[in-house]
């Protein structure tokens, strides 16, 4: 059976082969000369203020380079997974080749076994490889930005997972809806649907965060944008930028510990900087809703941060980087276990199709 | 011996739409069993069934005494030959070749090798370039290779022309000799059937309507002519399958155990065509109440 | 060999014919003693009729001592039917085909000719006149 199940894949597994093979050897050829074009760009613009006067050995080029191929490692797996988990039972219900198949000497589920065993290694493989690959190739460059969350899904083993999750919807789908196109477009509904859920509700919790608090200088931009549901001008921090990190939230509080919210720091601004409160013209409604504008009095401005500073701080909250890799490894587990829950449903299932 | 097929009220519903009611039916060992009818009775439904592609919602079937593909064991023992004759288009001959040995541990290659030899296939042509009298040859090779001890074919030569239909009949018959592999096979060309079958089972309506050696079958139908007399006038044991009237003459379709001597009629013996014909009519016609109180005129 | 040819619409069963076939085959000096029947592959591989058939026909033979089987090599024709003399048939043929041209020479046309054998084939083998071979 394994053996008929190579056959039936050799067209998939040579195309994953050309695909690894082609990527790897991008990444092999640019890989260490991006690295080092980055890094001496980022030398010569921490010299140079303005660094888009200067001419930068890092160009634009080299930049959409480094982020296809992390689009690449992002989308390649999921669309092969899908592309080949779908048609997987899908083409042999719709074209009625299921009828020969499954009146051989095995039954259904081994065959099914056999075939997803295949197909999925070799879709599970070729992710791994092409994300080494890339991964490998962007180090550098990761270290240099220190940004490490950024990429998260597009790094080291998580995109494994998501090939085996994409690759077990589609033959879930397939199995399901009996049509290779819209179990496809169903797989792919479910996946997106899937990996959303996970990047949205789920990561957040997969490590313990970090609570910090930071002075309002430390924010990473400071300003002063009218507020509509307010009626006046407020004041926004954005959070600082802590190295290779990930985010959760970033809030100003008072010295108690309270949020503030947009009505207090209205408030705020208008007692303890009225200028800057009545915006640049001197009257409010000039200003369309939400722009920030620099104040044209500098030191009224920087005055009303130390005062604003004196009150209140940000506390941001954040999972630290030492935790990059157990959050790897818990996502990568989501999105395994999930994948063999579908493919263990979808061996049930097949004993009972058609009808 | 084990039957070929065993089905006790078997039935098969898609929702409200019944593909098969009530079908009872047992076809004895080492035949040759013809199933017939129009398209829509049902025939294929049985088929799949007896395959175990469909599942039954009413009743229960058995082939060669177990319930089908209940395990790769009995997967093994029953060969089969779906409509249309599917086969894997961009495979080779070859390589469907390889499928077979590779799913079927009573894979026989030389056997193969030299059915295909024989059929004058080119091993390296992919499938779905073959013409469609070729491709019914592959997929009867590959059912026959694994040395099954019935072979069951779902209208293996439906869209087939004259020559293909002939060559895979021979095909098919020659197996029989050679291994003494036992047959059900389904079509509504009764010619065909009429050549290869030795029991013979109709349906129409989605139930049984007749069922029998096709010896026995035509021996014991009688069509009779004569004046204008009302069949219920008839012996008890000549059962009317079919009659019709003019005002001056009747002709009567019977089954009887005896011949009929009764001199005021003409006797004549069916084809068995028209014998099927005539069942298939009774299947056709009339509420399910009706074929059903047939039905047990028939078993009687 | 013999080869077997089947008529579908004859309405005489398909191991009939093939018995008669042998039959006719042996009166005619077509099969002699010693000859052997296509096995039942071979016929089944010619004609697509069921292996049964022809061994139903083979059987039918054997019991009336025409054929015997022989297990592993085939069947055998014995010999030829009992009661029938190949000189008598000799003469009876030449004879036929001597009235055959003079029929066709007075003008009779093949139906004519064949409703003439019939008409005299039936009253000579009605119920009142038996005891023929």
């Amino acid at each position: 059976m394994i053996r008929f199940a190579w056959l039936q894949s050799r067209t998939q597994t040579a195309v994953a082969g050309v695909a690894v093979a082609v990527v790897t050897l991008i990444t092999l050829i640019t890989g260490p000369h991006l690295g080092h074009l980055y890094s001496t760009t980022l030398a010569s613009c921490r010299a140079h203020p303005d660094c888009s006067t200067t001419i930068n050995p890092f160009s634009n080029d080299d930049y959409a380079l480094f982020g296809a191929l992390g689009v690449l490692v992002l989308v390649m797996p999921a669309i092969a997974g899908l592309f080949w988990g779908a048609p997987l039972v899908a083409r042999e219900l719709e074209s009625g080749t299921y009828r020969l198949a499954w009146t051989q000497s095995v039954r259904r589920s081994r065959w099914l076994a056999s075939k997803i065993a295949v197909l999925g290694l070799v879709s599970v493989a070729a992710a791994g490889l092409l994300s080494l690959a890339v991964s490998w190739s962007a180090r550098s460059i990761d270290l240099t930005k220190a940004d490490r969350f950024r990429y998260f899904d597009q790094r080291d083993i998580v995109p494994l997972s998501y090939a085996a999750f994409a690759f077990a919807v589609g033959v879930l789908m397939g199995l399901l809806i009996r049509r290779v196109l819209p179990a496809l477009g169903a797989s792919l509904a479910t996946f997106v649907a899937g990996r959303f859920v996970e990047e949205e509700w789920l990561r957040s919790h997969l490590a313990a965060a970090t609570h910090s608090t930071f002075a309002l200088s430390d924010a990473s931009g400071l300003g002063f944008t009218v507020d509509p549901g307010v009626g006046g001008v407020v004041f926004q921090a954005g959070a600082p930028h802590i190295q290779n990190s990930y985010l959760l939230s970033a809030q100003e509080v008072d010295r108690s510990g309270h949020v503030a919210t947009a009505a207090s720091l209205h408030q705020f601004l208008l007692r303890y900087c009225p200028s800057v409160a009545q915006g640049p013209q001197g009257g409010g409604g000039a200003t369309p809703a939400g722009a920030s504008h620099a104040p044209a009095d500098p030191s009224a401005f920087n005055a009303c941060i130390g005062r604003l500073s004196a009150v209140y701080h940000e506390s941001v909250s954040y999972i630290a980087p030492g935790k990059y890799w157990s959050m790897q490894w818990a996502e990568t587990g989501i999105f395994l276990v999930t994948a063999l829950a579908l493919v263990g449903l979808a061996l049930w299932a097949i004993r009972r199709v058609p009808s | 011996m084990t039957a070929l097929l065993e089905a006790e009220g078997l039935g098969k519903r898609y929702g409200r739409r019944v593909a098969l009611s009530g079908c009872d039916v047992s076809i004895p060992a080492g035949r040759v069993a013809g199933l017939v009818g129009p398209n829509g009775a049902g025939k294929s439904t049985l088929i799949q069934l007896a395959v175990g592609l469909l599942q039954p919602t009413a009743g229960s079937i058995a082939v060669l005494g177990r319930r089908p593909a209940e395990d790769s064991a009995q997967l093994a023992r029953v060969g089969f030959v779906a409509q249309e004759t599917p086969t894997y288009p961009n495979l080779s001959v070859a390589q469907h070749l390889t499928m077979g040995a590779s799913l079927n541990p009573g894979w026989d290659p030389a056997l193969a090798r030299s059915r295909v030899e024989r059929l004058a296939l080119d091993p390296r042509q992919k499938a779905g370039s073959l013409s469609g009298g070729q491709q019914a040859q592959l997929a009867l090779t590959l059912a026959v290779s694994k040395r099954p001890e019935l072979l069951i074919l779902d209208e293996p030569v439906a869209s087939l022309d004259p020559l293909a239909r002939r060559e895979f009949l021979q095909g098919l018959m020659e197996t029989v000799a050679e291994h003494n592999t036992a047959v059900v096979v389904s079509s509504h060309l009764i010619s065909d059937l009429e050549r290869v079958c030795d029991y013979l089972v109709v349906l129409a309506g989605s139930r049984v309507q007749l069922a029998g050696e096709v010896a026995e079958l035509l021996g014991s139908h009688y069509l009779l002519s004569g004046p204008r007399r009302d069949s219920s006038r008839l012996p008890a044991d000549q059962i009317v399958i079919e009659e019709s009237h003019t005002d001056r003459q009747s002709t009567i379709l019977v089954r009887s155990p005896r011949p009929i001597l009764d001199p005021a009629w003409t006797t004549k013996t069916l084809s068995l065509e028209d014998l099927v014909l005539a069942y298939m009519r009774r299947g056709g016609a009339g509420t399910p109440g009706l074929s059903h109180r047939s039905n047990l005129e028939v078993v009687a | 060999m013999i080869e077997f040819h089947l008529d579908g619409s004859s309405g005489v069963a398909t191991y009939l014919q093939l018995v008669q076939q042998v039959r006719q085959a042996v009166r005619l000096g077509l099969l002699r003693a010693g000859d052997q029947l296509p096995t039942a592959q071979q016929v089944v591989a010619a004609l697509a009729i069921n292996p049964n058939t022809v061994l139903k026909a083979y059987r039918d033979l054997e019991r009336d001592g025409l054929v015997r089987p022989r297990p592993g090599l085939g069947t055998f024709v014995l010999g030829t039917l009992p009661g029938s003399d190949p000189k008598a048939q000799a003469r009876f043929l030449a004879s036929m085909t001597k009235w055959l041209s003079e029929a066709r020479a007075a003008g009779l046309d093949p139906d004519d000719i064949e409703a003439i054998y019939r008409t005299a084939f039936r009253s000579a083998f009605s119920e009142g006149s038996e005891g023929v071979a």
